[in-house]
């Protein structure tokens, strides 16, 4: 197919299309000519048969004038018509000579004049007889007679060969008139066709070179705009385009790549030297280690490198190359470099401010840790201590004394709620955490077993789905179970055992930013302790948010927003509903 | 080059009493374990040697028969709970029999000389059982707690962790993580 | 009294204060135990690696420790056999669960969260000094003894 078309394409398929039309055009005419010429012959036949016709009638003519001047001469006797005689004698052997030269090549009308040549002679004798014996002829009757007899038989018997020339110049003529017709008709035709098919090549090599102007047209007008587009682009884009062949080891260089390397395209030549030669020294060996190494292939690996430009600024460029082989076979190679270097400062920012974000963040997370964690020494120390004086002072202690040593407890036992919490909440916030896949329900054993106390003293009731397995950090879902339940049974109504409800499902949620479904995992804890108020819906998840006072529940405000943290380590999210003096119903949402 | 080896400490105890035994010039039964019997009184000197020899094997003569008796309760508990077949009968009934002491009775001797009732150290002894088991990792925690008459995993793992502090789970992790570490040295 | 000898307890904690409530805990326990201290792991490894050292039952360590810790501690008493008759007792604040689990698999045998009530000190230390004797007397498999508090 393709070699078709490269064939209806090249040089040579319309070399010998031309050949073939003049060929075809040398023939035709040819065959017209020839035509023509036919025609003239018959042409030339027909006229001849004419001729003879007429030469033949003429002979007759001037034979029976002889007769006439003949038998004139025997009534008369007159010898003023010899001369006449005499002449016309000469007029008929030159018109006999005449015919016969006419139908020299024609043996039928040549035997014809020989016998009307000879009868012409028994003629001319008989006339000469006459002449002679003319004065005879005056006396005798019968010689006239005779005379005049020989004569008209002679002329009968000339009558008749004229006749039958005449007859057959007749024939000859039909036919040499029919042949003419016919050529005649045949003619016009060749030349039609010669005009047709002469025409047809025109046209089609017309048609032909229309296309080829339009194509060509069209490619040229496509390159226009793809270069226009290309200057726009690279200019746009940052980068130059270079190119070279490899064949004739012709280099060019896009506008935009010298203003890249900063040199003046007048000044600088496009080849692979300079090329190289702006790289900054550092890293000439290695682009020219990976350019070495492509030599075989087809295509450059994305390289990046520094360039130093004449004005010694130090830029950062990326460049990639590609072979190509065209449709006559050469080989080139197509290459681009794009300016970085914004792109790279601005990689080399962000690095930089994540690694010191990432630092902070240790630094904070360290702090919060052991602050939390060397706060408790002093605390358990004195908490301690509170007790050791509870048990072995208790009796020298004055009533105040004892009084403010109670409150020291009670406000001891607050800061170690406090830290406790702290402690967990920082706890939930370490940056390497490991995702494990476990099954939630043994977290929720866990989870249970360190309430079991709570649980039991107020005779809670929990029931609780069949949990999943799912890829976790199994020590922060722990205990998230444990601070939602602990809240659970903490906040229930005094006159009614808490009943907490555990569900588990999964849902589809369309994400409307992504536009994709996604899958979760769907837990709810609901319960019917005192609950609180929708517009607290989000706020109980706030840091240090308390909705009661110290000496009605205790509790530090930490608890939620732990979970709120550790749901967020997962990637999902968590939702309060608050009914007042009902219950509340925490939803959260985990990512399959 | 590493070998694992198991203890079947009846015969080891034996064979290690027989030996030490057979210096001193007294004829001897071994009626039953943790039991000899000697035909003759000893001397306290040879009694002395025995005890001081003994002792270097690490067994103990007791001199009280309230903490043989104690002893005695161990062993038939421990025999009863690691034995191959469960009892079909309650302790208390099974230890009385085996004993010839009414339960109460022995409840006190046990209390008053180890500070834990026998139930305790029933307990004790089972979850002792359980940790042999999770270490051997042949069996599942249900086939365990099967096998040991519990109800249920969880129950189990209730009396395990009440006892030791930590889940049968946890436990199992642990050990694997110590077998885990010990391969890599 | 569970027996005639004293139950020898070792403690390395460098608080003074914590010292202080472990001594004053055993003494109030009617039970006979000789403890000893130490102000860190240095002094404690010292005292344990002379050769006429007489190994506590049950040594308590402090995992917070200047010059060596609880941890270094540990390692080097399991990586000796002549320490394996000893049952060690971590004693700490930390809390994380990871952290208690770690100390387990490097092979101590109890863990205990350092309370913040005397009463419940004095309980759980005599918790575990029963406990251990009773491994001690029952010939269980020391091994497998984890316990925590």
């Amino acid at each position: 197919m393709i070699f078709k078309k490269r064939f209806y394409n090249s040089p040579l398929f319309l070399v010998i299309t031309f050949v073939v039309s003049v060929a075809m055009m040398f023939f035709i005419s040819g065959i017209t000519f020839k035509h023509i010429s036919s025609l003239n012959k018959t042409r030339e036949a027909v006229l001849h048969s004419y001729e003879v016709t007429l030469e033949i009638e003429k002979l007759f003519t001037s034979v029976k004038d002889l007769e006439i001047e003949r038998r004139n001469f025997l009534l008369t006797g007159d010898n003023n018509l010899v001369e006449k005689l005499n002449k016309s004698k000469l007029g008929i052997v030159k018109s006999i000579n005449s015919i016969n030269d006419l139908v020299v090549d024609n043996k039928i009308q040549t035997d014809h004049i020989v016998k009307i040549r000879h009868l012409c002679t028994s003629k001319f004798a008989i006339v000469n007889k006459a002449i002679i014996d003319v004065e005879k002829f005056k006396k005798d009757r019968e010689l006239l007679r005779n005379n005049l007899l020989q004569g008209k038989l002679i002329m009968d018997s000339i009558q008749i060969h004229v006749d039958q020339m005449i007859a057959l110049e007749d024939q000859l003529l039909k036919k040499r008139h029919e042949a003419d017709q016919e050529i005649q008709s045949y003619t016009p035709l060749f030349i039609y066709l010669t005009l047709l098919v002469t025409l047809t090549l025109i046209v089609l090599s017309f048609i032909g070179f229309i296309k080829s102007y339009q194509s060509l047209k069209s490619t040229h007008e496509q390159l226009l705009l793809s270069n226009e587009s290309n200057r726009l682009g690279e200019f746009i884009g940052n980068y130059g385009n270079w190119s070279c062949n490899l064949d004739k080891n012709e280099w060019y260089f896009s506008a935009n790549l010298y203003t890249i390397l900063g040199v003046d395209p007048n000044f600088v030549k496009p080849n692979f030297e300079n090329l190289l030669h702006y790289i900054h020294p550092d890293d000439k060996e290695r682009v020219k280690e990976v350019v070495a190494e492509y030599q075989n292939k087809t295509s450059i690996p994305d390289i990046t490198y520094r360039i130093v430009t004449p004005d010694r600024t130090v830029k950062h460029v990326r460049s990639a190359g590609k072979m190509i082989t065209t449709e006559t076979g050469s080989r080139l190679i197509v290459g681009s470099t794009i300016d970085v270097t914004q792109d790279h400062l601005k990689n080399d920012e962000l690095e930089q401010q994540n690694r010191e974000l990432e630092n902070s963040n240790r630094e904070l997370s360290a702090f919060n840790y052991v602050a939390s964690h060397d706060l408790q020494e002093p605390l358990r120390k004195i908490q301690t201590f509170i007790s050791r004086l509870e048990d072995k002072e208790k009796d020298e202690l004055s009533e105040n004394g004892l009084q403010y040593l109670d409150r020291i407890k009670v406000a001891a036992g607050r800061m170690r709620a406090l830290i406790d919490d702290l402690l967990q909440f920082s706890r939930a916030n370490k940056s390497e955490q490991v995702f494990e896949l476990t099954d939630l329900n043994v977290l929720m054993e866990n989870a249970l077993s360190e309430l079991n106390q709570a649980v039991e003293e107020k005779q809670a009731t929990l029931d609780i789905t069949p949990l999943p397995k799912l890829s976790v950090i199994p020590f922060q879902i722990q205990q998230l179970f444990i601070n939602i339940i602990g809240n659970s049974l903490k906040y229930a109504k005094t006159d009614t055992p808490p009943v907490i409800t555990i569900t588990s499902e999964i849902v589809k949620k369309l994400n409307p930013v992504k536009n994709t479904t996604e899958t979760f995992h769907r837990l709810v804890f609901k319960d019917n302790g005192i609950g609180f108020e929708p517009e607290f819906n989000t706020k109980v998840f706030e840091l240090f948010n308390r909705l009661h006072s110290r000496e009605e529940y205790s509790g530090t405000g930490i608890g939620l927003a732990i979970c709120k943290k550790i749901v967020e380590n997962h990637k999902g999210s968590i939702q309060a509903h608050g009914i007042l003096n009902e219950g509340v119903e925490i939803e959260i949402l985990l990512p399959v | 080059m590493k070998l694992y080896v198991k203890f079947d400490f009846t015969t080891i105890c034996r064979k290690v009493l027989e030996e030490q035994l057979q210096h001193f010039n007294h004829k001897f039964r071994i009626p039953a374990f943790g039991e000899v019997e000697f035909l003759e009184p000893l001397q306290p000197q040879e009694m002395e040697e025995l005890t001081a020899a003994l002792q270097g094997y690490g067994i103990e003569v007791i001199e009280n028969q309230k903490t043989a008796l104690v002893q005695k309760i161990k062993d038939t508990i421990t025999e009863m709970v690691f034995g191959e077949e469960a009892p079909t009968v309650k302790a208390s009934v099974y230890l009385a029999e085996k004993l010839n002491h009414s339960y109460g009775y022995l409840s006190n001797v046990f209390s008053e000389v180890t500070y834990t009732s026998i139930e305790n150290y029933i307990i004790i002894q089972k979850i002792e059982l359980a940790k042999q088991l999770i270490v051997n990792a042949k069996m599942s925690l249900t086939e365990i707690a099967f096998q040991l008459n519990y109800s249920s995993v969880a129950h189990l793992s209730t009396q395990f962790k009440n006892t030791t502090g930590i889940t049968p789970s946890q436990f199992q992790r642990i050990i694997a993580k110590r077998r885990d570490l010990s391969n890599q040295k | 009294m569970l027996q005639k000898e004293y139950i020898h307890i070792a403690l390395a904690d460098d608080d003074e204060d914590d010292r202080l409530f472990f001594t004053d805990a055993f003494s109030e326990l009617k039970m006979k135990t000789k403890v000893d201290t130490f102000k860190d792991g240095h002094e404690l490894m010292l005292y344990l690696n002379q050769e006429d050292a007489i190994l506590p039952q049950v040594l308590f360590l402090d995992l917070n420790m200047p010059r060596k810790n609880g941890m270094e501690c540990l390692q080097e008493i399991k990586a000796n056999p002549r320490f394996d008759s000893m049952a060690i007792a971590i004693y700490s604040t930390s809390s994380s669960e990871e952290h208690i689990e770690e100390t387990f698999v490097l092979g101590a045998n109890i863990y205990i969260k350092k309370p913040s009530d005397f009463n419940a000190l004095k309980k759980v230390l005599s918790d575990v000094v029963t406990l251990n004797w009773q491994y001690h007397t029952s010939g269980l498999n020391k091994d497998n003894f984890l316990l925590r508090m």
